[in-house]
């Protein structure tokens, strides 16, 4: 016991040199393990233990000087490409409030943006600095917790707009990263882990379900933990067949819209606003209305600089749901296709990235973060366009919203804090139980089914 | 032979990658490895090894992965990457370069020697 406490005392030392702590257990376990492996080596040839044990640490090499060596390769990386990509469009966001919006209303509507920015960046720090593995440790609790919060928001901020809760859809964007700790935490449990992820999908489907407002939200969400989910079982994660885990997967997914399909036929209205998104002209002063206005300022635009048509557009809400359309008439298809190119940048790069992370974990909550991002953008580039389905959430960090920019602001920093860690978080062991799990099996005779409920 | 611990210094991570790229290789196995290749010449430190292991993993050169030993000890395996195999081409190609004018050089000078 002695000898292992001097073992243990060498590799204190050599991460006392590493600043970087999160990096010690990574360097610390491997070279215990080579010490051991030395000292075995020696005890093989005839040395007695503590003799091993003493020469097998003398073979290391001075602890401080090894140290030394670790501390200039650990450093924690700060993305600056993401940082930059991430600032970029907070300003401009900014200064289109700044020149759109001409009521007297612009300079309040300025100062809220700026505070809500700011208030984001500080959140941003904040994530950043907490450790994401967090996520990964604790995901039930934090999923339940969360879902206590949906549930309690409606009385705690009883804040409507148009009928709909304002905050809920916001605080769903924060559930397919959780949902994505649900994923890591089942990975090793095969088929029981691929139901057990469907079961804590539908939790908060369940906790909104009766509220007014939140379909986009609740599609977003579907969605983001769809993909995860997939790209989990692709990658073999949970070691079972593909083939069944997929329909395991999908067949409920299937059902899900095919019954979403059948209620939008039952529904008059639901129905009506299908039919006018690609015949706008058959209710041009209901539903197809914001279409048409739209379609004319597509039209009507220059490639640079403000269209001539003296449209007022779309009422008070278009720098929070139209802040594409709106950079469009006024500032033309330049600036339009310039902001895209910069979210389009973030993605690619937020994905490239992602794609280099070693750990499970960290490729996951990567990958929650970049999914929330990306279906917020393209469902709000959609709908900018012309094709009105359901509200969109926000455009991350350009489009007018406290909540939104914070929320999206808070997700980034996750997203920074998996990149900083690069190689150091590491998936514990988790090749032990790569032995494919069998659904079925005969055996002597009978069928046994095995979800590997541990 | 004792030999001077410079000549070692900057070719010793040409020699690693040289080594994983006949196969994945955990750290121990490293240094028994080369120590048994080089008849006993070559003795890599433990404490030299794992630093540049780490420094190489982060250049992308080489890659690591936990695997589960007999012993259910989890052993931390290295791989050479692509962009490793690339750079362990281009530093054989530099030592041949050098060890020839070394050698030149130990043989009296290139004049001397063409002539």
């Amino acid at each position: 016991m002695q000898q292992i406490n001097k073992i243990k005392q060498y590799t204190h030392s050599v991460c006392e040199q590493i600043r970087w702590k999160k990096a010690h257990s990574v360097i610390s376990e491997e070279i215990e393990n080579h010490i051991i492996d030395q000292r075995d080596t020696f005890m093989k040839n005839g040395l007695d233990e503590i003799a091993s044990t003493n020469k097998a640490i003398e073979e290391m090499g001075d602890p401080v000087a090894v140290g030394l060596q670790f501390d200039r390769t650990y450093r924690p990386k700060i993305e600056w490409s993401m940082i930059f990509l991430t600032i970029i469009p907070l300003i401009i966001g900014l200064i289109v409030v700044f020149l759109t919006e001409n009521d007297s209303y612009t300079l309040t509507m300025l100062y809220k943006n700026i505070l809500s920015t700011m208030i984001g960046i500080l959140v941003l720090i904040a994530a950043y600095f907490i450790d994401f593995t967090i996520i990964g440790k604790f995901p039930k609790t934090l999923y339940i917790l969360l879902s206590v919060i949906l549930l309690t928001m409606p009385f705690l901020f009883p804040y409507e707009i148009n009928g709909r809760y304002y905050f809920l859809p916001f605080a769903m964007l924060l559930f397919p990263t959780i949902f994505s700790g649900i994923i890591y935490s089942m990975r090793n449990k095969g088929y029981a882990g691929v139901l057990l992820c469907g079961v804590f999908y539908m939790i908060p489907i369940i906790a909104i379900f009766f509220l007014e407002g939140t379909h986009s939200a609740v599609i977003s969400y579907s969605a983001a933990c769809l993909i995860l989910l997939t790209i989990a079982i692709y990658k073999n994660w949970f070691p079972v067949r593909r083939l069944y885990a997929m329909l395991i997967t999908y067949i409920p997914v299937s059902i899900a819209i095919v019954l979403a399909y059948l209620k939008i036929l039952n529904t008059g209205y639901l129905l009506h606003r299908f039919q006018v998104l690609f015949h706008p002209y058959t209710d041009p002063r209901g539903s197809g209305y914001l279409t048409l206005q739209i379609r004319t300022i597509l039209k009507d635009a220059k490639i640079w600089g403000r269209s001539d048509m003296g449209l007022d557009f779309i009422s008070g809400t278009y720098n929070t749901d139209y802040f594409l359309t709106n950079v469009l008439h006024n500032f033309g298809w330049i600036a339009f296709i310039g902001i895209i190119a910069i979210l389009s940048a973030f993605i690619i790069r937020g994905f490239f990235l992602c794609a280099k992370q070693k750990s499970i974990l960290g490729r996951l909550v990567s990958t929650s973060v970049l999914l929330t991002f990306t279906i917020q953008t393209v469902s709000y580039i959609v709908t900018n366009l012309g094709f009105y389905i359901l509200p969109p959430l926000s455009l991350p960090l350009l489009s007018y919203g406290n909540t939104g920019k914070i929320i999206n602001l808070g997700l980034i920093g996750i997203l920074l804090s998996v990149f900083k860690s690069k190689d150091v978080v590491r998936d514990k062991c988790w090749t032990v139980s790569c032995e494919r799990h069998r659904l079925f099996e005969f055996v002597d005779g009978k069928l046994i089914i095995d979800l590997n409920f541990k | 032979m004792k030999l001077d611990k410079s000549f070692l210094t900057g070719s010793t991570s040409m020699l690693i990658l040289k080594l994983l790229d006949e196969k994945d290789m955990y750290g121990y196995q490293m240094i028994e490895e080369l120590s048994r290749k080089s008849n006993d010449i070559f003795h890599l430190k433990a404490g030299t090894l794992y630093p540049l292991l780490h420094n190489l993993e982060q250049q992308g050169m080489i890659d690591s992965y936990d695997k589960i030993a007999d012993n259910a000890k989890t052993r931390k395996y290295y791989a050479i990457t692509g962009s490793g195999k690339k750079a362990f081409a281009d530093k054989k190609a530099e030592w041949k370069v050098y060890a020839k004018a070394v050698d030149k050089v130990l043989k009296g000078g290139v004049t001397l020697a063409t002539n």
